[in-house]
């Protein structure tokens, strides 16, 4: 039985303090064992400027058994499955303790974005790259972030776009007829 | 309605940190302290623990194999502090209890406020558990309970509707914390760096040092029973709480002690810490329960001193009724110790044993080796305890760095 009053207290700390840490945890349904976890990606590294998001599924022995985490944004990281997401880390294994919660997991998963550990990889090919060619590591990570981690909202894009000077409704069918890919749309406002 | 109940609570009783259970976050209930001096729930201890080989505590993954007994000190410190917060815990724990049909020991009611004391002293202690039982059932029949905490309530509740009509009204003053509670009961002064032991009573840990024999075995003096463990380290929880209350006294003692500790026992003391017996002694060999080898009862642990597993000989009582039974482990079999089950269970010392065989297949260090593989290669290979307590690196990690 999973104890629902822990998770929703969590919950709730991770409300209070969202601002300070930048963390935050959201229910995907009602009952608590899917949730989102967003981490914002570590200042100084490829990651920075992205927002990461987590899949976490609550086990049935919670909090005596480490919370299930995944990446669903997809990262370039020696220790992160660049296809499923999977993450090496050893407090979401063996290391896990149940004094830590989904909050402080996420921490060290923050952690692990700014200390990669390629000698213990997930992802072997992007371990391969970080020790035999770092500079071209470091670019991939930080176009992989360009472009699966910084995906803002359909909002932001027209209000930059209608900062540029563009009318409100023509900002609004450019986009949406380019799929939503701010440049492309910036390209049809441009030459229509 | 249980909403608005909470946030009543929340709001008549803050609750700092330092009183909130690690594991389930919520106002310590029974609580525990671990020889590492960190404390958590009673159930909270036992469902951490590890049925296989030695648990680690949750905060600073100090290893252990005692399950302590409650702290009961400051059960009631925390009970007198935090009654509506107590209450409801009470009432939530009782209830999962109940469906678990599996009792923590019920301390409250040997011990409890002169009103309740009255009424419940002279109960066996078959009875009190039917209390408790009846107590649970009122609390999933009538959910109206706490919008009228009040005398229309039925005789078995009694307890229960006292405490709630009287507990307003004494608030203040039970509130109170008084030099009392957090008397050492060896030297009879106020606690000076508490520390706790297996059976649960608080000393100062100057007076654990001159109890402890030539042995090194600490034999409490209230229940008379060997701490099975090395020398407790100091609770801090209970240390703050006495600076906060008796700062100038608790300060003036603290400093008294230190010069003392400094004068004579001091070195006395290092050698305590440094030679007791300890877990991290046998580092470089296979884990503890693997070397002792053929004979680890799994998810079994004693009744006496909290061995968990029990690893060894283990005697079952035939006649304890209860679901979790009652086990010794060789030791205390032997020395025919007259400690309460841990479970509330309702041991006798003319109840009978017999040898428990180890359930299932016979398990040796080899097929626990086998079993366990990685875990034990780990710590093998770690060496030493501080890499394989270092909580920011993984095992994998650590060989990296080197």
């Amino acid at each position: 039985m999973i104890d629902f009053s822990r998770v929703q207290k969590e919950l709730q700390d991770c409300e209070k303090d969202k601002d300070a840490s930048n963390i935050r945890v959201c229910p995907k349904s009602d009952n608590l064992t899917r949730l989102t976890g967003t981490i914002p990606g570590p200042i100084g590294t490829p990651y920075e400027g992205g927002t990461f998001q987590i899949d976490i599924t609550i086990p049935e022995g919670y909090p005596f058994e480490p919370p299930k985490m995944q990446f669903s944004t997809k990262v370039w990281h020696p220790n992160i499955s660049s296809q499923s997401g999977a993450i090496c880390l050893d407090v979401l294994k063996d290391q896990w303790s149940p004094a830590l919660t989904l909050k402080t997991a996420l921490v060290s998963i923050q952690a692990l974005l700014s200390a990669p550990e390629p000698k213990d990889p997930q992802d072997a090919v992007v371990a391969e790259q970080y020790i035999k060619s770092y500079q071209v590591f470091v670019s991939t990570a930080r176009y992989w972030t360009e472009t699966f981690a910084k995906n803002s909202s359909i909002e932001e894009k027209v209000k930059r776009l209608v900062e540029m000077g563009f009318g409100d409704a023509q900002v609004r069918s450019a986009i949406e007829s380019s799929g939503g890919d701010e440049n492309m749309a910036l390209e049809k406002l441009c030459s229509g | 309605m249980e909403d608005s109940m909470v946030k009543d609570v929340e709001l008549e009783e803050e609750i700092p940190d330092k009183f909130l259970c690690c594991v389930c976050l919520e106002l310590l209930y029974k609580p525990i302290v671990l020889s590492c001096g960190h404390l958590s729930c009673f159930w909270c201890v036992h469902k951490s623990m590890n049925g296989l080989r030695e648990s680690h505590c949750p905060i600073c993954r100090d290893p252990y194999v005692h399950f302590p007994s409650v702290c009961q000190k400051l059960h009631f410190l925390l009970k007198k502090i935090y009654p509506l917060a107590h209450k409801k815990r009470e009432e939530q724990v009782l209830k999962e209890e109940q469906e678990q049909d599996c009792f923590s020991p019920q301390i409250d009611v040997v011990l409890d406020e002169p009103k309740a004391k009255d009424q419940s002293v002279n109960v066996s202690d078959e009875q009190k558990v039917e209390e408790c039982s009846s107590a649970a059932k009122l609390l999933s029949s009538s959910p109206s309970r706490c919008d009228s905490p009040s005398n229309e309530e039925p005789k078995d509740a009694e307890t229960l509707s006292v405490h709630e009509t009287d507990l307003p009204k004494n608030n203040k003053v039970s509130k109170q914390i008084l030099k009392d509670d957090l008397l050492c009961s060896a030297c009879e002064k106020l606690l000076v760096r508490p520390v706790v032991l297996n059976c649960g009573h608080v000393y100062c840990e100057g007076c654990v040092v001159d109890m402890a024999d030539e042995s090194e075995m600490i034999k409490c003096q209230e229940c008379h029973v060997c701490d099975p463990r090395g020398f407790p380290k100091v609770c801090l929880v209970l240390e703050k709480l006495l600076e906060e209350n008796f700062p100038e006294e608790y300060n003036s003692r603290k400093s008294g002690i230190q010069k003392t500790l400094a004068h004579s026992s001091k070195g006395n003391f290092q050698s305590y810490q440094k030679e007791g017996p300890s877990l991290s002694d046998n580092n470089n060999d296979l884990p503890w329960w693997a070397t002792l080898g053929s004979n680890v009862h799994i998810g079994a642990g004693c009744d006496s001193c909290g061995v968990y597993p029990i690893i060894g000989d283990r005697y079952r009582c035939k006649d304890c009724k209860e679901k979790i039974g009652y086990d010794l482990c060789k030791e205390c079999y032997e020395s025919s110790s007259k400690v309460p089950g841990r479970f509330n269970q309702q041991h006798t010392p003319d109840h009978k044993f017999e040898r428990a065989r180890v359930p299932q297949l016979m398990i040796n260090s080899n097929s626990i080796g086998f079993l366990l593989g990685p875990m034990v290669n780990a710590d093998v290979g770690a060496g030493s305890d501080e890499s394989e307590e270092e909580p920011t690196g993984s095992n994998e990690s650590s060989s990296n760095t080197e």
